[in-house]
């Protein structure tokens, strides 16, 4: 049967929207509304699905006040009010605001430690979510040498 | 290849805290001329961490997380004899993971 235009054009339009769901389903990754977000609040919109965070004291954010070196700054979030469900932290300077979500299930306590990359001085802001509310802290940080300027 | 993640767990009052260490670039890539795009970053984008097969923690991360990422967290109520493994996998389609059992 040949293939007429207009079925091979709605065929490869299906697919491709297929295909792209497909690769959204299986890929938990941060949605790349986070990557092309032209500023900060757009960032913790699409990663966070709100930016409207209360600044609570029960969410600890624990990172030097100023560091030398912004290729690694190690920094902890305890958040203690319940099941936290997600943590996030975003520096406000950074190419990439948001440096990362973390979900937890109930077994989890509301506590992350890593180290992040700091582009330069900035806010260094820490969300957590516990039962639809999403409360914030937020810590300037003093940066002398960006971490964005290597590999 | 299970070389790149070693963990690390401590018994604490309540449950345990586990330390892991992933052996990965993080490269943020490089700025394209112009758009101010980065391209050619290569990044982990996703760690699973799963407790006797049910995933408890999801970390999305962006070039924002250090090289060689560090995490520790810390899980209710673990046993002895639990399995707890660790999954990564990155934008360019790499992965690995490691398993751990408590003790």
């Amino acid at each position: 049967m040949p293939i007429s235009r207009r079925t091979f054009v709605r065929a490869s339009l299906v697919s491709t929207t297929l295909g792209a769901f497909a690769a959204r389903s299986v890929n938990a990754a941060l949605p790349a509304a986070v990557f092309d977000a032209p500023n900060p609040t757009a960032a913790i919109r699409a990663a966070m699905g709100s930016t409207e965070a209360v600044a609570d004291e029960r969410v600890r954010l624990s990172i030097p006040d100023r560091v030398e070196n912004g290729d690694v700054v190690p920094v902890s979030v305890t958040a203690d009010f319940g099941h936290v469900q997600r943590i996030a932290l975003v520096a406000d300077k950074n190419p990439l605001p948001v440096i990362a979500v973390f979900r937890f299930t109930p077994e989890v306590e509301g506590f992350i430690a890593t180290r992040i990359r700091l582009a330069e001085t900035c806010n260094v802001m820490a969300l957590a979510e516990s039962g639809g509310k999403l409360l914030t802290v937020s810590k300037p940080v003093q940066v002398m040498i960006g971490g964005c300027g290597s590999d | 290849m299970a070389d790149s993640i070693k963990i690390k767990t401590v018994q604490v009052a309540g449950g345990i805290e586990v330390r892991a260490l992933i052996n990965h670039p993080m490269s943020i890539g490089l700025q394209g001329k112009g758009t101010g795009k980065f391209v050619n970053a290569h990044f982990i984008e996703e760690v699973v961490v799963a407790l006797n097969g049910k995933t408890i923690l999801e970390g999305d991360w962006s070039t924002g997380i250090a090289s060689n990422p560090y995490l520790m967290f810390r899980v209710r109520g673990a046993m002895p004899g639990d399995k707890l493994r660790l999954s990564w996998k990155d934008n360019k389609g790499n992965s690995d993971s490691q398993e751990t059992t408590l003790v």
